[in-house]
């Protein structure tokens, strides 16, 4: 039983930058007059070699980091600072040590006034979905890093924001971990339907999970690919052929020349 | 080495200590004042000490003082070390209690904003070299030698404790935690209460065993410098007149208290960090005795470093 | 926030203003009366006691302390703080880190010393005096104990945090037993003990002053004592501000000297 399905709201991105003064004095353009326009409930992934400016990116999209020229806009609505209608999953672990497990799933609720029947039903509603409806009076230490991740997605979706921003959140577990993980998100997802925004480094994540994929190189967008494989997605897609296409430009983007040089010596 | 073997080790060191006191208070008979030996062995301690400190009972409950013609008696001994352990521990308990009040309250109120805590690092920094002991005569002449006085010396050291401490557990409560509760609605107050809170508690536990330290350290200085009463009173008292064997059981006496009063706070603030991690959760608390300093990861010291 | 100015000083700027807020707020006070002068002295009349005080003062040698004004008594208590810090780090430093690997030192010194650290050290000051009389010896005898102890729990921490890996790798590379001491034991514990020996001296120069407050030959303790037998407030206060001046200044160095050989140590980033 969900608190309701969110709407979700369509993001826009107007010639956004970040400028940064580095240690050393010189100016460094994190983010290069980026514009984007992202319909609601389009799932995008956002990829591009390290130092590209995806995080940076995703964190102005939660409110984290200042907008130094350009606006970002929420169902039409500029942005300003961190709020739930754009919830956020970390990299690193952000579930609160201190709080047992039902604790860390309410917050949100809780933080926003719903009456405790309803947080506690909404949050082991989704607690359930990530399978942890057993570990509900656990204490977070107790718990491995995939459990904890599982967790943090859970109190994000009881929310129910409009957007949902993952920031890397698999990058820290082992593989099967993570593409048991990549499961649960699409399950929840397919309920609910947020606008997504997923940052990632592995193509194949990429190419399992979104509708279109966004290419960052030095702050700046430089590819934009609509992925239109069949869902469900399974690891078997990724040897279908605009899969293998996908990748191919992809790892190319990401500076991966060998394979350029492969084809060339098989030609 | 086994943790059984290393108690046993410990227990057989103190043992081995208090042997050789003995033999040192056999082979050295020099006397600070004739009839009082340098060394008193522990034989002495355990009775004609012990009875003499009835001399320090001012008379009540049945038992006459020394100054109105009584005798030395274990009773009156036994009211005399009550009394003026009641006398000290009282002078200990409410300065500490209001030194970290003030010390924590104070803290947290400058973290709010990061401009106020800013404004006051470097003078807390300051406060917290400045040192503490050499102030007890400014207090007494402020105070005067009374109950208020030395409870306020001694609040005030633990305060600056409890501040500086305060205010570097909000420091290094990770960010990551803050942005979390934040992008799923919180406002900053219950940031504060449900976030900063909680996550300062483990390095906040340091700072409470560094603030008994020092307030044992202060109401023991406090004392010697002129009270007239409480146990570090009495071992000034005897100083004068050469009584090391009264001097070295209040000593004792005194030892016992603030090793229960260690083991009591431990025990105590454990339920506070009870979520921790393993290895944090069984141990004794880290001891993160930090000068507010803006860049460098302070280290940690055993729990029993509280000295002052 | 917007582009800030990157200043590279030392200290923070704002925490200077607070400092001298600090000696406003103190200004104000007196002037406003808000408390009797008597209680709290205007800041020029201290400053005045200082600079009468400093130097060959007649007033200080009518308490039968000597001949060279606060700068004499100033030189004794620093000696004794910083030859009993030495004596303790010769002390501290070597058995402290040999305890956190040899078992043996450790279970035999670990009692004594926790039994140490639980009492305020203060506390045997009063034995002190009366076995070494009112003397240099025993305010000395009274610092290194203290000082001993924090150094040797630091030492001891200190090695035992350090990551095993790093002699392990020393190790693999062929390093031998007494390279691999230096190098790595007592390179990779400096940070830790440093900042043992920091907090050790912040709190000798207040242990020092009382020792010297319950019986000294010379010293900033004793000069307080004597004056505040004659409550006068402020000179006490000028005595305890160069006094404090002094440990600060002092920490404030040390700071800088171990942070220039530590340097190698990574910036801890905070929120």
């Amino acid at each position: 039983m969900a608190s309701g399905v969110s709407t979700a709201a369509g993001l826009r991105l107007d010639h956004v930058s970040r400028t940064f003064r580095r240690s050393g004095g010189d100016l460094v353009r994190a983010v290069d007059d980026v514009s984007i326009d992202i319909p609601a409930q389009q799932f995008v992934c956002l990829i591009g070699p390290s130092g590209c400016g995806k995080s940076t990116l995703l964190q102005m999209l939660a409110g984290l980091q200042p907008i130094n020229s350009g606006e970002i806009s929420m169902g039409g609505q500029p942005i300003a600072g961190p709020s739930p209608e754009r919830g956020l999953v970390f990299q690193r672990d952000s579930v609160f040590p201190w709080m047992r497990v039902i604790d860390n799933a309410v917050y949100g609720l809780a933080s926003r006034g719903v009456d405790k029947q309803t947080r506690l039903a909404t949050a082991r509603h989704y607690l359930g979905l990530v399978g942890l409806a057993q570990w509900e009076r656990s204490w977070p230490r107790e718990l491995s890093g995939g459990m904890l991740k599982r967790v943090a997605v859970a109190t994000v979706f009881a929310n129910a924001p409009k957007v949902l921003l993952l920031d890397e959140p698999f990058g820290a577990l082992d593989y099967v971990t993570r593409l048991q993980l990549q499961r649960v998100l699409l399950n929840l997802w397919g309920e609910s339907r947020p606008t997504v925004v997923f940052v990632t480094h592995d193509v194949d994540e990429a190419l399992l999970m979104s509708d279109r994929i966004l290419v960052m190189k030095g702050g700046r967008v430089v590819d934009d690919r609509q992925v239109s494989l069949a869902r469900p997605r399974v690891v078997e897609s990724l040897a279908l052929a605009e899969a293998v296409a996908h990748k191919e430009a992809l790892l190319l983007h990401l500076g991966l020349q060998d394979l350029v040089d492969e084809r060339l010596a098989r030609v | 080495m086994s943790s059984r073997v290393s108690r046993l080790t410990s227990v057989g060191v103190l043992l081995g200590l208090a042997i050789a006191w003995q033999i040192a208070s056999v082979l050295i008979t020099a006397e600070s004042v004739p009839g009082e030996p340098m060394v008193p062995g522990w034989q002495m301690l355990f009775t004609q000490t012990f009875m003499m400190l009835s001399d320090y009972w001012l008379g009540g409950f049945g038992v006459a003082g020394i100054a109105q013609g009584g005798d030395r008696t274990y009773a009156g001994a036994i009211l005399a070390v009550l009394s003026n352990s009641w006398d000290t521990s009282l002078r200990l308990v409410a300065g500490l209690l209001l030194g970290a009040f003030v010390g924590v309250v104070a803290g947290l109120a400058v973290s709010w904003s990061a401009w106020s805590r800013r404004l006051v690092a470097l003078p807390g920094q300051v406060l917290r070299t400045f040192p503490l002991l050499a102030l007890i005569p400014l207090f007494e002449l402020w105070f005067g030698l009374t109950f208020l006085g030395m409870m306020l010396f001694v609040a005030y050291g633990v305060a600056v404790i409890f501040f500086t401490g305060t205010v570097n557990a909000v420091r290094n409560v990770s960010p990551i935690y803050v942005q979390y509760a934040r992008t799923l609605g919180a406002s900053r107050l219950r940031v504060y209460r449900t976030v900063i809170l909680p996550a300062m508690f483990p390095e906040l536990r340091s700072s409470i065993l560094l603030g008994v330290g020092v307030a044992w350290t202060a109401v023991v200085g406090a004392e010697f410098l002129g009270a007239q009463t409480g146990l570090g009173q009495i071992i000034v008292y005897s100083k004068y007149f050469g009584y090391v064997d009264r001097m070295f059981l209040v000593g004792l006496i005194l030892l016992a208290y603030a090793a229960l009063t260690f083991a009591a706070v431990e025990r105590i603030s454990r339920p506070l960090t009870i979520w921790m991690p393993g290895e944090f959760a069984d141990q004794p608390a880290v001891t993160e005795v930090a000068v507010v300093e803006p860049q460098r990861a302070t280290p940690a010291i055993g729990r029993t470093a509280v000295l002052e | 926030m917007s582009r800030r100015l990157l200043l590279r000083l030392p200290f923070d700027p704002l925490g200077l203003t607070g400092l001298i807020g600090l000696a406003v707020l103190w200004w104000a006070i007196t002037f406003f009366q808000w408390v009797p002068t008597v209680f709290l002295p205007t800041p020029e009349v201290v400053v005045r006691a200082i600079g009468d005080n400093l130097t060959a003062s007649r007033y200080l040698e009518n308490f039968h302390l000597s001949k060279g004004g606060l700068l004499t008594a100033l030189i004794y208590t620093v000696q004794n703080v910083v030859l009993a810090l030495v004596l303790a780090c010769a002390l501290g430093i070597g058995v402290g880190l040999t305890s956190a690997r040899v078992g043996i030192v450790r279970s035999l010194l670990d009692p004594v010393v926790m039994t140490l650290g639980t009492i305020p050290i203060l506390v045997t000051a009063p034995f002190f005096l009366i076995w070494f009389g009112t003397d240099r010896l025993a305010q000395v005898v009274l610092l290194v104990l203290y000082d001993t102890t924090l150094i040797y729990l630091f030492a001891q921490r200190a090695a035992g945090n350090l990551d095993p890996t790093y002699e392990a790798a020393a190790r693999t590379m062929g390093a031998g037993r007494r390279k691999i001491l230096f190098d790595v034991y007592l390179k990779g514990t400096l940070p830790e003990v440093f900042g043992g020996i920091r907090i050790a001296l912040a709190g000798a120069w207040g242990l020092e002053a009382i020792s010297e407050l319950l019986g000294a030959p010379d010293g900033m303790g004793k000069v307080i004592s004597a004056l505040a037998s004659a409550t006068d407030v402020p000179t006490i206060m000028a005595t305890v501000l160069v006094l404090a001046t002094v440990a600060v200044a002092f920490d404030a160095a040390v700071a800088g000297v171990f942070g220039y050989i530590t340097r190698w140590q990574p910036e801890v980033a905070h929120g």
